[in-house]
């Protein structure tokens, strides 16, 4: 055997552990929200056969960019900034009273495994729907009352935005001791969010602060490979 | 697209995004240019999904390396506005090795592996590619898009630090 059959032979029996030792990554890093933006948009196109190539990371910095510089403008913001926790969330406040509200632990899915919603015998009609590998968006209705439900993997970093000028954010110990936090906006409704089974579930809603939470309570897995 | 390309393309988003994100942080030392070195690999692979989708499983990742390696590099010669080398007149390949140090073959191959696992991820990736896929510097310069004398520069590095690791083992060879 010469030494290029040796070394192929050496390359086909280290390839498999060699492989999963580069997917095995050490250092973590928290992609930005324009990323983040620009990866989901470019997955939905994809899962929608549409492909948009001028949709770009460049793009989607400029849009977040604008967006943050709009809004502190309108609001005429100081600079100005606290970070505070509540159980298993941590929020940075803005000079906007919007805060970026961050999940400080991170689950291992790395896709929707298992879809949750709302119960069907209790009268909610799934009436739309978005549906991505690592994100749900479904709208309910029941009567009147309507409902956003959303369930997304956990990501490192920041979650998300929510406006907290008119409102206080009040923790909530729905399956685990601080496991999720409530915004009550009165008649306006409210918005819930809290973890479980390793995603982030939200819900939006124009019900009243007792309703949402039985809703979280009544959340069940639901079949929705059919609409994907 | 068919859906099973679609769906190998958001599984290679999931699964491979932060290590070609430390790839590519590795070379360009900018979060903001990592990602857009990630991105433009992503779009790569979006316009070759057919050619890697028929890539057998554990030999997808030796891929996506050499292509975040070479678009950050790419990346980084602009930045730097450094002319690229041009190596036609360096580059040999030689495809015959005398072996000084007589040993049993099993021995030079548990040692050619334990050498293996000192390379980087690039220069293991690219040897893959060479020696094991047989593929020739052209046919990788034309699946990757990638300007073949690159190609030749990156293989005859990665084979020369596989040989100096060998060499410090007691194991000579000549290219």
């Amino acid at each position: 055997m010469n030494f290029d059959e040796m070394l192929k032979q050496a390359l086909d029996e280290t390839a498999d552990e060699r492989a999963a030792q580069m997917l095995k990554v050490e250092k973590k890093h928290r992609f930005s929200l324009a990323y983040r933006l620009w990866e989901r948009k470019m997955l939905c196109d994809l899962s929608r056969n549409r492909y948009d190539r001028h949709w770009t990371l460049r793009k989607a910095r400029y849009i977040v960019t604008t967006i943050i510089a709009a809004s502190s403008l309108l609001l005429g913001a100081t600079s100005y900034a606290a970070v505070a926790a509540i159980g298993r969330y941590s929020f940075d406040t803005k000079p906007d009273y919007s805060k970026l509200f961050i999940e400080n632990h991170p689950s291992d899915k790395t896709t929707i495994e298992e879809y949750y919603g709302l119960p069907e015998e209790d009268g909610w009609v799934l009436v739309n729907y978005d549906i991505l590998f690592n994100s749900t968006m479904l709208k309910y209705e029941c009567g009147d009352k309507m409902v956003s439900f959303s369930q997304e993997i956990i990501l490192e970093g920041n979650m998300g935005n929510i406006n907290t000028e008119k409102v206080d954010i009040e923790p909530l110990s729905l399956y685990m001791e601080n496991d999720g936090f409530i915004l009550d906006f009165g008649d306006d409704g409210c918005l819930l969010f809290w973890t479980y089974d390793g995603y982030l579930l939200h819900i939006s809603s124009n019900l009243d602060k007792n309703e949402t939470i039985n809703l979280a309570l009544s959340t069940k897995h639901v079949y929705l490979r059919d609409k994907i | 697209m068919p859906d099973a390309e679609i769906e190998l393309i958001k599984e290679l988003f999931g699964t491979h995004k932060k290590m070609m994100f430390n790839i590519a942080f590795g070379i360009l030392h900018n979060r903001s240019d990592a990602e857009d070195a990630v991105q433009d690999a992503f779009l790569s692979i979006i316009n070759n999904i057919e050619k890697i989708s028929r890539i057998p499983c554990r030999e997808k990742v030796f891929y996506i390396v050499t292509i975040i390696e070479n678009v950050s590099i790419n990346k980084a010669n602009k930045k730097k506005r450094h002319p690229t080398e041009d190596i036609e007149e360096h580059f040999e390949i030689a495809s015959d090795y005398s072996v000084e140090k007589k040993a049993d073959e099993a021995l030079l191959i548990k040692e050619i592996k334990s050498a293996l696992t000192e390379l980087s991820d690039r220069d293991y990736s690219i040897i893959y590619l060479y020696a094991f896929k047989q593929m020739t510097p052209k046919e990788i310069a034309n699946e990757f898009g990638i300007r073949e004398k690159n190609i030749h520069t990156y293989i005859d590095r990665a084979r020369k630090r596989l040989i100096k690791i060998l060499n410090g083992r007691g194991i000579y060879y000549e290219l």
